[in-house]
């Protein structure tokens, strides 16, 4: 049974901000296989909070979100968090602190909190996903299998990002999910792509826009930092690593990135067993000083971590029938019979190496394939472009490239319709 | 230039000097110049408060200060963001708000009482300039390194002396942060409808009326930066503008307040 895994959950406050002023969020289930992030807008009302409730009840949610039944779900979470803000205000107004004005004002005049999101999660053999606003995933592929060692260490491809950057260059505004009900809504996107057969060589990357966007200028510059993300090992390698792309154009904002992979864990009820909720990982960080980081470290502390990339991992299937891969199965297995062995608890690093004198016909894989470097030089193309770039990297991979975007018009009429009557 | 982001380190200030002289009793809105101009300062400093506040608490990220003059000047106050907070004088208002269908609901908002309505006596603008200048001076001090001061006067009448207000102003002007000099914004309120003039570029805009041309000369040209976000908050605001409306109405006036107000934080979202 595939898997989502965590490699890290890492998230910085602005400059000279405490954690606490942090408005991002994150949050995952490994059990539901699902994770999310979350951006609240600094000066709406209860953001942080907002954040959290959104990443929390995503992934808590019993059932898959879809185009039809999202709402649902947003309007439990907007229950909650008029609840919370005003158990808030009851706390205030006991404790005699002067923001109880500032909380009962925002409550009676139905101020909001705003928020973008991003959701995730694996569905069978599906990567389903909601989104809004300007908080990014990208679906990264890994290098397995370069000659060189180092090398391999340094590769990794975008192959696409959610939401499409298109919409996003045509948007003036940030979009995002209001904690207040009858407010006319910006729709999200949702995106249902079938996860691919070599999935243990991806990794998603989720990120809160400042990041996000610094990741696509970076990589429309040919300066690629999506290895040195994925290589982040701990909370303070994060916060050295942000604080110095902030010296070199990283807009000073709150940054969040979460760092996913896939792992086949078969049926194995012993390891079903080890699993942990996520509940118990994010309360181990946020017992941390700052930086907060939940990476790999924390989680080769939990049995979680048997979950993380590591010697269970199996890749599924066999591998796509692109012209330019001639990727065998049988290769799959000795590769991983050859690294097993190597391989050690939470050391996502090693996943990835090579062995050395790989079995023939592998060198032509495509796995990092700079030509797919180049083909996303310049992200920021308008829709026609990106679409060709999708359709070649489908040809190359054999992805589908299955991208709801747009609501059916009448589902946006129903939501007016049902918004106006409340 | 005017890029300085607020925060605890580096806060804001808002200095609102307001005139409190006899004619300010005038019939304006609903109520006198000096009534719904106390309000209208009220409810900006409490959307400072709101502005500044975190979740539960309120950070320092802005200091505000009123003087209002009359015959005499006087500081009524200048604190920081949280100190303001712990005001316990309050009243009820009602404030109208989107039912969410297309109507409105009138809801009642607490609002803190920081300045009194009163007016009473002459008009000592220079006196209040002047005592604007020994406040911002002090907190330059403090604060070296601080988005620059917005002071934003309203008034409805000539001053007690043209030119002892200009020397002040421009005594006042002198001062500056490392992110720029103080800026100074005007409000002319009257009850008559004469032809408003929002944030002009050009004197010529008053033809012969000397106290407009005053008020014009001693009001800042709008930085890029906050000529922008005047722009943003629908002004239409060309280059070369100042800080100056004339013939405020209580809308116009409302909105200028807010404009002058939230331009450090408007600023600091956007960088």
């Amino acid at each position: 049974m595939l898997t989502i895994t965590i490699n890290g959950c890492y998230k910085l406050p602005k400059v000279k901000e405490q954690y606490v002023d942090c408005q991002d969020s994150f949050f995952f289930d490994l059990q539901a296989s699902r994770i999310a992030i979350s951006d609240g807008a600094t000066q709406s009302f209860y953001s942080g909070l907002w954040a959290d409730i959104l990443c929390r009840s995503y992934c808590s949610w019993p059932t898959s979100l879809s185009q039809q039944h999202w709402c649902e779900w947003l309007e439990s979470a907007q229950d909650q968090w008029i609840e919370r803000v005003s158990e808030k205000l009851y706390q205030l107004r006991t404790a005699g602190k002067p923001s109880w004005i500032e909380c009962l004002n925002g409550l009676k005049l139905k101020k909001e909190a705003f928020a973008t999101f991003i959701g995730l999660s694996l569905d069978g053999p599906y990567l389903r996903g909601i989104s809004i606003g300007d908080s990014r995933a990208f679906l990264v592929r890994v290098s397995p299998l370069p000659f060189n060692l180092a090398e391999a260490r340094k590769k990794a491809s975008i192959e696409r990002v959610f939401p499409s950057l298109w919409q996003h260059s045509f948007s003036s505004q940030t979009t995002g999910l209001s904690s207040q009900h009858n407010q006319i809504p910006y729709l999200p996107e949702f995106f249902d792509i079938p996860i691919p057969h070599d999935s243990a060589n991806y990794r998603l990357a989720l990120m809160t826009d400042a990041l996000a966007d610094y990741t696509i200028r970076m990589e429309n510059q040919g300066e690629s930092i999506m290895a040195d993300l994925l290589s982040l090992k701990s909370g303070q390698d994060f916060k050295d690593y942000i604080n110095k792309l902030r010296k070199s154009g990283l807009a000073n904002d709150d940054t969040t990135l979460a760092i996913a992979g896939f792992a086949d864990i078969g049926n194995d009820p012993a390891l079903a067993d080890l699993r942990q909720e996520s509940d118990d990982i994010c309360s181990i960080a946020k017992t941390q000083d700052e930086p907060l980081g939940v990476s790999s470290d924390i989680l080769n502390e939990t049995p979680a971590t048997l979950i993380v990339p590591g010697v269970q991992l199996l890749l599924s299937s066999s591998a796509s029938d692109s012209s330019n891969n001639n990727y065998q199965e049988s290769n799959t297995s000795n590769l991983l019979d050859s690294e097993i062995g190597s391989l050690s608890e939470g050391d996502t690093e090693n996943i990835n190496a090579p062995a050395m004198g790989a079995p023939s016909g592998v060198e032509n894989l495509s796995i990092c394939d700079e030509n797919l470097v180049g083909k996303y030089a310049d992200l920021s193309l308008t829709e026609s472009s990106v679409d060709r770039k999708i359709s070649d990297v489908t040809e190359r991979t054999s992805m589908s490239t299955e991208l709801d975007i747009s609501p059916p018009i009448s589902l946006l009429r129903d939501l007016i319709n049902k918004f106006k009557n409340q | 230039m005017y890029e300085q982001q607020l925060s605890t380190v580096n806060p804001g200030l808002i200095l609102i000097l307001i005139d409190q002289s006899s004619s300010m009793a005038i019939k304006y809105a609903d109520s006198s110049k000096a009534d719904f101009a106390a309000l209208a300062v009220n409810r900006v400093i409490g959307e400072i408060i709101q502005a500044c506040t975190a979740g539960e608490e309120i950070k320092d990220r802005c200091h505000v200060g009123v003087i209002g003059y009359g015959s005499r000047s006087e500081l009524l106050f200048i604190d920081s963001a949280s100190q303001l907070a712990t005001n316990t004088e309050v009243i009820d208002i009602p404030k109208r708000i989107s039912d969410g269908a297309g109507g409105f609901i009138e809801v009642s908002q607490i609002l803190r009482v920081f300045v009194p309505s009163v007016a009473k006596g002459s008009t000592d603008m220079a006196g209040a300039f002047r005592l604007a200048y020994q406040g911002i001076e002090k907190f330059i001090s403090h604060f070296q390194n601080s988005f620059p001061p917005i002071v934003i006067n309203i008034t409805d009448g000539e001053p007690d002396s043209m030119e002892d207000t200009k020397q002040a102003v421009k005594k006042l002007q002198g001062l500056q942060t490392s992110d720029g000099s103080v800026v100074i914004m005007n409000a002319y309120i009257s009850e008559t409808k004469g032809l408003q003039i929002q944030l002009p570029e050009s004197i010529e805009s008053f033809g012969t009326n000397k106290y407009a041309q005053f008020l014009y000369s001693i009001s800042s040209i709008l930085p890029e930066p906050i000529l922008a976000e005047a722009v943003n908050a629908g002004f239409d605001a060309k280059h070369g503008a100042r800080g100056f409306i004339f013939n405020a109405d209580p809308d116009a006036l409302v909105r200028f307040l807010r404009f002058g107000t939230s331009v450090d934080t408007a600023l600091a979202k956007r960088s």
